[in-house]
C-alpha cells in the first residue's frame, strides 16, 4: 500500500475536521484557527499523518505514532514545501517544541532563534534570514542607533512623534514596519505611509520586517504546554531575534516603545522586551500624546473611520496620512473596513 | 538570450528516501552558489555539488543560489531534479528540448 496526500477541508468539511482534530489530539496537539492550507496523509484510506499551512509557515504537524520515524513526514513535509513554493513564497517557516529541531534540520531548516525549552523558531529558505540581515548591515551608519517596530495600522501623529523623538535623540533611527497582511490596511499602504510620514527626518531609515516579527494572530502556539502564557513565549522570541540579529546587523543599541497602560498584552510585551534586552540595548518607554483627554492611537483611528467620521482622523493623523484616507484608494478601503464590521 | 533564465524561486524533488529537494532562485551575477544538507555530505558531498554545477553548466547558467537537501539520491536523480527545478523557475510548462535534455544525462 502506498501513502496518498489529500487536501483536508477542514473548514468545509465537519467529517474531515472531526478525524483531523482527532489525529491532533492523540498527538498532544492543539487545533488552530489560523489555518490557510490543510493537508492530510492516508494509508489504506486511514489518516495517518497532518500537516498545515498559514501562509508560509508550517503549523500543526502530527504523526500517528505507527507511521514515525518512517517516509510518513517527508512525504507530508515536501508537499507542504512544494505547496509554499508554488505559492510565490521562496521561504518557508516553523514553530516547533525544541525536541522536533533536529529532524526539522535534517529536511534543511535552520535554527534562527529558539526561547528556552519551550520554542524554536525555524527557516528554510534560499535567501532568507541571512539575506534580511546582509540587506540592513548595508544600511547601516556609524554612531548611536534606535530601533522602533510599528505596525502603523494607519501611521498616526502619535506613530510620528515616537519616531520624532527618537530621531532626535539619536544619529539614526532605523523604524521597521510590520510586513504580515493580517491588518486593515494592507503591508504595502502601511509601509508607504510610513515613509511619507517620517520623510521630514533625513536620519530615518524605513524597513521592512520581513518573515521575522508576527502577530499574535500568527504566532502558532499548538505546542506549546497549557499553561504558558503565548503572548509572554512570542514576545520573548520577538525580543531574542531583535537583540541577538536584528539589533546588531543596524548596530542598534536603543529600542523606543509607546507606553501603553491601558494595553495588559503590550505591557506583557513591554515586560518581556525589558527582561531580554537586559544590559545589551536600552528600552526607552515614551508617555503617548494625547488629543481632546484621549491617547492617540490606530485603532482609534480606524474606529472613527468605521463610524464615517473620516473628517475627524485629521487631528489625529499627519497630512500624509489623511491625504490618503480622502484618496479614491483610501476611500474604497473604509468602505471595507465599514463592511466588514 | 540564452535559452534558460532564472526568475523566480521555484523547487523540486521531495525528501523522501533516495531523493534530493531542490530549490533555485536568481543570483544577479555572484555565480553558482550550493547550501547543501546530506546525511552523507562526508562522503559525497563535493560529488553532488558538481553533478549540480555540471548540468547548471550544461543548460548555459552561469548564477544561480540554491539550497539542497539530499537523501542519499544518486547522479541521475540529483541531474533530474537539477534539471526539473530549473524549468519551473524559468516558467517553461512546455515545449521542453528533449534533444538537449538527453544530452546531459550521461
Amino acid at each position: 500500500m502506498e501513502y496518498e496526500i489529500r487536501r483536508l477541508w477542514i473548514d468545509r468539511d465537519p467529517r474531515q475536521k472531526q478525524l483531523w482534530q482527532n489525529l491532533l489530539q492523540s498527538s498532544g496537539i492543539r487545533a488552530e484557527a489560523a489555518i490557510s492550507y490543510c493537508a492530510g496523509l492516508f494509508f489504506e484510506d486511514q489518516l495517518v499523518a497532518t500537516g498545515s499551512l498559514y501562509q508560509n509557515i508550517i503549523k500543526c504537524v502530527a504523526v500517528s505514532p505507527a507511521h514515525q520515524g518512517g517516509k510518513a513526514v517527508s512525504i507530508l513535509l515536501s508537499h507542504l514545501l512544494s505547496t509554499v513554493m508554488e505559492n510565490g513564497s521562496s521561504s518557508c517557516y516553523v514553530y516547533t517544541k525544541p525536541q522536533a529541531a533536529r529532524s526539522f534540520e535534517e529536511l534543511g531548516f535552520r535554527e534562527l532563534a529558539r526561547v528556552d525549552d519551550q520554542l524554536v523558531f525555524m527557516e528554510k529558505a534560499i535567501y532568507g534570514f541571512p539575506q534580511y540581515l546582509k540587506d540592513l548591515e548595508r544600511q547601516r551608519v556609524p554612531g548611536q542607533a534606535a530601533g522602533i517596530v510599528m505596525n502603523a495600522n494607519p501611521f498616526t501623529l502619535g506613530h510620528r512623534y515616537l519616531a520624532e523623538r527618537a530621531a532626535k535623540e539619536n544619529e539614526t533611527l532605523h523604524l521597521f514596519v510590520l510586513s504580515e497582511d493580517l491588518s486593515a490596511f494592507p503591508a504595502s499602504t502601511r509601509l508607504e505611509l510610513v515613509r511619507r510620514g517620517v520623510q521630514h527626518l533625513p536620519n530615518v531609515r524605513v524597513h521592512p520586517t520581513g518573515d521575522y516579527m508576527v502577530s499574535a494572530k500568527t504566532f502558532p502556539s499548538y505546542f506549546l504546554k497549557e499553561d504558558v502564557q503565548v503572548a509572554k513565549v512570542q514576545a520573548t522570541l520577538d525580543a531574542i531575534l531583535f537583540r541577538d540579529h536584528i539589533a546588531p546587523a543596524a548596530g542598534i543599541t536603543r529600542r523606543y516603545v509607546g507606553e501603553e497602560p491601558l494595553s495588559p498584552v503590550t505591557q506583557l510585551y513591554n515586560e518581556s522586551m525589558k527582561e531580554v534586552f537586559h544590559g545589551a540595548i536600552d528600552l526607552v518607554i515614551l508617555p503617548r500624546i494625547e488629543q481632546g483627554g484621549n491617547v492617540i492611537s490606530a485603532s482609534r483611528v480606524r474606529d472613527l473611520l468605521k463610524r464615517g467620521k473620516t473628517e475627524e482622523t485629521k487631528e489625529l493623523v499627519p497630512e500624509s496620512t489623511y491625504a490618503y484616507l480622502i484618496s479614491p484608494e483610501g476611500k474604497a478601503l473604509i468602505q471595507k473596513l465599514q463592511q466588514e464590521g | 538570450m540564452p535559452l534558460y533564465q532564472i526568475q523566480k524561486p521555484a523547487i523540486a524533488g521531495t525528501l523522501e528516501s533516495s531523493d534530493i529537494q531542490i530549490m533555485i532562485d536568481k543570483n544577479d551575477g555572484e555565480g553558482i552558489d550550493i547550501n547543501l544538507t546530506s546525511s552523507v555530505e562526508h562522503q559525497y558531498g563535493r560529488q553532488i555539488r558538481e553533478t549540480i554545477c555540471k548540468t547548471l553548466s550544461n543548460m548555459g547558467i552561469d548564477n544561480a543560489k540554491l539550497t539542497a537537501v539530499d537523501k542519499g539520491a544518486l547522479d541521475c536523480t540529483i541531474i533530474a531534479r537539477t534539471i526539473a527545478a530549473v524549468h519551473r523557475s524559468c516558467g517553461i510548462t512546455e515545449h521542453y528540448d528533449w534533444e538537449a535534455i538527453d544530452s546531459w544525462n550521461v
